[in-house]
């Protein structure tokens, strides 16, 4: 073909182009940006069935800013239940502030801060039923990794739950924990969750060491059914944990029901197992 | 009541008697207008009344129609073709072919110049040809029609580098791209960089902004419908190029001998994947517990990627009143992955395809009566496939071999498939009709019915007692049908004015919903001076299908639901003034308009995009409900005649949303509106061989999300960032030079080769594409490092990327 020698030096001129280009284009440099930073109160708080309310408030510090130390802040709160008159939270500790007495399932709670930036308020949660864990079975199987069966039955209507599980040795030290994995039936379905006939299993694997089942001497399996502010809440900000430190994917806002201010306040129920476990379940 | 009813009935009717009393004199003329050289139509062409200079132009089919009362002489011209000028009463009665010769380029030629202007101008019109489209300097030499589209004000590219345009405050969702009359859900190649259009496919792309013609629907913001060439009927032509992203062959001609038909093969591939093949295959074959040769070895892990595109064309004319062609596009993107580790396996592979397939037919049923026939199928799909093994080891003593070896468990196994697709099929009839005033009346009727599948998931993996399970989710698919049915007219009026207006009614149905929605539209435009026009016009749009965007990868995948009972349509109405003139003998072009447009019921998807799970509950998480509003301002002068031409720009605009889950309900500044884009564009050509083009744009940078504040981690969970509001900063001002140099010769044989170098971002700015939290370290009075702070880091992707093209056109 005519000019085939002129078009050979001129390919390998494109494919020295061409690696150039694929060669890795990223940039990165230091700019300044005006954040806009006023610092805000953060009221973040929990209220269980047969369990105390807890609730703990903080400031927000600069986005580009170092941990801050806790300051104490100046307030009061102040917890609503089934709109009967509001009774005051003790102070437990700097910021943190519990109830004297237990909530109650299906029992209204709102919740009031009062302070120099101004009085929050949260909307009414109602604390969810609790629900029973039916069993807990620690399967073995020496070639694959071993896990934890937890059985409850799902009521009608839509439910949230989490679960927990922690690890003890014989003198009840923790050896091991996991951190609230946060389910939902029924788009969690394939995340290792299965409902038949509303009875619900939920398979957690083990991830021990061999000295830690060498220790192991009893799993807790604690059980949560929160409602839907706990719920949004949790699930919002594993979402936000993604976008930690890219401003430019869409923020993820965590969810709040305060009104005025930042922070959630949830309800939630819960059920504890605990099994004793003999090592050699676990090889 | 009734009187004054009455009245006005009688009023109506001896204004219609009269009307049609000094028209019906006239005598009309229609034909179509061909390139001499290679027997394609013509748009644009402009057929003009010689002593009252009243004008009509070619449409898309390259055909129009005149009236006339007495002289019957009139000048056909069109930029890059010699002036040719006939006595139509010649014709009387029978329908005409007009062949335009192009004008070979001499430097002291005179042009002609294109004044598309004044009639085009009221019906909001922008039309790219070829030629245009090449002038524009491209990124790895990629001459891209998206690309050459953003150069026009109001129009953006969503994120730099990427084909995805926003118009006016648009999203890139909501703009109705046609190839051949078939809608084209997905525009990009090469994770949206370049756009589906294949340059040498495409003879030209009318591009609206306002002023919608009736036969559009389904697109908020805009429509881009892009025309193929037809091929040559006169000769065989085959053309090919080579460049750093892709190549590209081209092969036209007559079929038989008659010269009544031709084809057009037009083909592109990358061969980025060529250099990876066969250490992809390596990788892919390569057993686990390979011992790392070193302690910085890491495995194998590599990436491929390949895109291809055909469009395929044949035409047919029967006869002077009957044409037919059949359209083809087929174009697919590939990526795969494969890494391989000590104790582990993982590939991953994505597909997305279009395939697209239209038969259409031009029916001249009188000299003044034209019926266009349509049937297409288009499809549009992804398809993602991963696969992972883990495997836990012990090291064991081998008695035998006298050494540690490891002892491999399965721990975990995972294979998933997730396809998603669009089907479309259609029929589609429009009818044209000149009348005597030089008015068109035009109606048309269309039926799509749509098949979608929004995800089909399947999994295998290894449970955690061994035992294999298998999860398959087969969505509803639903289907849907979408009517709609126009009816419009197009009048000139006295000279002066230039008035259409026309209603189109759609219609979607499926087994859940029943939405009808009427579309007004009207322009009005009006002619100062032979130099000088104004133009109103007002246009709504419905849009009955919603994208959710989700992020796979370096690929912005982009999956189709319908309308819902919950999900209702989305509509946009844009009211635009506009104002233009034409300076000198018509060689500048000076036009300015102000819009306002207003958006409902606009979509959200409220939860991460990422989650594949989530796209079969999709009716629960797309949120409807949402408003837009946005105004704008856009003037833009170009200079189209001499060796010097080229077009400056501005725009200025403010799009928000609002949607009550979002924001608190509260508006924000839509993610991709850019307060101030400057553009400014153009070419010189220095001689026969040599040309030289440039683009530099300067505007407002991208809308992000800044937090106003730091939540730390407290005793219930862990630190988070808090905001204010939604797309609330804007990154750093962007800036950008493109240049290119291209060369041409005409070989002795009358082979043409050429060489194009492109250079993107010549002056490497370093434009922000998106920034993080990283830090910094402080360092003391010996330069050792005593802490670190947080900043912000920008990121930029696209540094100065040269690109050498080579071009051999053969006949």
């Amino acid at each position: 073909m005519k000019g085939s020698g002129a078009f050979c030096s001129v390919r390998g001129v494109s494919i020295l182009l061409a690696l150039l280009f694929l060669s890795g284009c990223e940039e990165f440099s230091t700019i300044d940006m005006d954040l806009h930073f006023q610092p805000q109160l953060v009221v973040t708080g929990f209220v269980g069935a047969d369990h105390y309310a807890m609730v703990y408030l903080q400031l927000t510090r600069h986005p580009l800013g170092s941990h801050i130390q806790i300051e104490e802040i100046d307030a009061s709160v102040w917890l609503i239940e089934n709109q009967n008159p509001a009774y005051p939270l003790e102070k437990a500790s700097i910021n943190f502030f519990t109830g004297s007495s237990n909530g109650t399932s299906f029992n209204t709670y709102e919740l009031r801060v009062s302070s120099s930036w101004g009085v929050i308020h949260s909307e009414p949660v109602v604390i969810p039923q609790i629900i029973p864990i039916d069993s807990v079975v620690i399967t073995e199987h020496p070639k694959a990794n071993k896990n934890i069966k937890v059985f409850f039955r799902d009521p009608i209507g839509i439910n949230y739950y989490a679960c927990k599980v922690l690890f003890f040795d014989e003198e009840n030290t923790t050896l091991e924990f996991l951190e609230p994995a946060l389910l939902f039936h029924p788009s969690q379905i394939f995340n290792d969750i299965f409902a038949v006939n509303g009875r619900m299993e939920y398979d957690i694997p083990i991830y021990l060491s061999n000295s830690q089942v060498a220790q192991l001497h009893r799993v807790e399996v604690v059980l949560f059914h929160i409602e839907a502010n706990a719920w949004l809440y949790f699930d919002s900000l594993l979402e936000a944990e993604g976008s930690l430190i890219d401003f430019s994917s869409e923020p993820t806002i965590v969810h709040s029901n305060m009104s005025n201010g930042l922070g959630v306040f949830g309800g939630f129920a819960s059920d504890t197992v605990s099994v004793f476990v003999q090592p050699s379940y676990l090889k | 009541m009734l009187r004054p009813l009455r009245f006005c009935v009688r009023q109506y009717i001896a204004a219609v008697l009269v009307f049609l009393a000094v028209y019906s004199h006239a005598q009309t003329q229609c034909g179509y207008v061909f390139d001499y050289a290679t027997g394609e139509y013509l748009v644009g062409v402009n057929i003009k009344h010689l002593s009252s200079g009243k004008g009509v132009y070619t449409d898309d089919r390259g055909f129009f129609c005149v009236s006339w009362h007495d002289e019957s002489f009139w000048v056909v011209s069109r930029v890059g073709y010699r002036n040719d000028t006939l006595n139509l009463a010649a014709f009387e009665n029978a329908q005409m072919q007009i062949f335009l010769m192009p004008a070979v380029y001499e430097l002291q030629e005179v042009e002609v110049v294109q004044s598309f202007a004044l009639r085009n101008f009221s019906r909001g019109l922008t039309l790219l040809t070829p030629s245009k489209i090449s002038g524009i300097p491209a990124m790895g030499g990629e001459r891209d029609l998206l690309k050459a589209v953003t150069t026009l004000p109001g129009i953006n590219l969503g994120t730099e580098g990427f084909s995805s345009i926003t118009v006016r405050g648009g999203g890139t969702e909501h703009n109705l791209f046609v190839l051949d009359g078939i809608p084209v859900y997905n525009s990009g190649h090469l994770f949206n960089f370049i756009s589906v259009f294949n340059p040498e496919a495409v003879k030209d792309v009318s591009v609206y902004k306002h002023a919608f013609p009736a036969r559009y629907g389904g697109g908020l913001a805009s429509v881009v419908d892009v025309s193929m060439r037809d091929g040559n009927f006169k000769e065989t032509k085959i053309s090919a190029d080579l460049g750093i992203i892709n190549s590209k062959f081209t092969l036209e001609g007559p079929l038989g001998a008659d010269g009544k038909t031709s084809y057009l093969l037009a083909t592109r591939s990358t061969y980025l994947d060529l250099f990876k093949y066969r250490r992809l295959k390596r990788i892919r074959q390569k057993p686990i517990g390979v011992m790392p040769t070193s302690l910085l070895d890491k495995g194998d892990s590599e990436f491929g990627y390949t895109f291809a595109d055909v469009n395929f064309k044949i035409n047919h004319r029967f006869n002077q009143r009957h044409r037919f062609f059949a359209s083809f596009y087929s174009g697919i993107d590939y990526y795969q992955l494969e890494d391989v580790s000590f104790s582990s396996r993982s590939s991953a592979n994505f597909l997305r395809s279009n395939y697209l397939a239209s038969f259409k037919s031009y029916h001249m049923l009188s000299n003044s009566l034209m019926m266009e026939f349509l049937v297409y199928a288009n499809h549009h799909g992804n398809t993602r496939r991963t696969y992972d093994e883990n495997y836990r080891y012990e090291w064991q003593w081998d008695q035998e071999m006298q050494m540690n070896y490891p002892r491999f468990y399965l721990t975990y196994l995972s294979e998933n498939e997730n396809e998603s697709s669009l089907t479309n099929l259609a029929v589609e009839g429009h009818l044209s009709y000149a009348m005597p005033s030089e008015g068109m009346v035009r109606g048309g009727l269309s039926i799509m019915q749509h098949h979608y599948n929004p995800t089909d998931y399947f999994r295998k993996s290894l449970g955690v007692d061994g035992q294999t399970l298998q999860t398959s989710l087969k969505n509803f698919k639903p289907r849907a049908m979408q009517l709609a049915a126009y009816a419009g007219m197009e009048q000139p009026i006295y000279d002066k004015l230039d008035f259409s207006a026309s209603m189109r009614f759609s219609g979607f149905l499926s087994d859940s919903v029943r939405y009808f929605r009427p579309e007004p539209r009207f322009t009005l435009g009006y002619k100062i001076s032979p130099k000088d026009a104004l133009s109103l016009s007002y246009s709504v749009m419905q849009q009955y299908n919603h994208a959710i965007t989700r992020n796979e990868q370096m690929f912005n995948n982009t999956i189709w639901v319908p309308s819902t009972p919950q999900i209702k349509p989305q509509r946009s109405e844009q009211l635009s003034l506009g104002y233009l003139r034409l300076l000198g003998e018509a060689d500048y072009q000076l036009e300015t308009y102000f819009y306002y447009k207003r958006m409902n019921d606009l979509v959200f998807f409220a939860s991460s995009p990422e989650n594949q799970f989530l796209y079969h509950n999709w009716q629960n998480y797309l949120l409807g409900g949402g408003k837009g509003k946005g105004l704008g301002w856009e003037v833009s002068l170009t200079k189209q005649k001499g060796r010097v031409n080229g077009n400056v720009n501005y725009a200025f605009s403010r799009h928000f949303r609002q949607f009550s889950e979002v924001n608190r309900g509260l508006w924000f500044p839509y993610k991709f509106n850019r307060d101030h884009v400057f553009n400014l564009s153009g070419g010189v050509r220095l001689n026969q061989n040599w040309n030289i083009g440039f683009f530099w744009t300067l505007n407002s940078g991208a809308r992000i999300s800044l937090p106003n504040g730091f939540v730390q981690t407290n005793p219930f969970g862990w630190g988070y960032f808090a905001y204010d509001g939604v797309n609330n900063a804007n990154l750093p001002t962007y800036h950008r030079l493109d240049v290119s140099f291209d060369w041409t010769r005409v070989l002795k044989n009358g082979q043409e080769i050429g060489i194009s170098l492109n250079v993107y971002n010549a002056y490497y700015k370093k434009n922000s594409a998106y920034v993080f939290v990283g830090s910094k370290p402080i360092y003391d009075n010996d330069g050792n490092e005593t802490d670190r702070v947080s900043v912000i880091k920008s990121v930029s992707i696209m540094p100065l990327i040269p690109a050498l093209n080579i071009s051999y056109k053969i006949k």
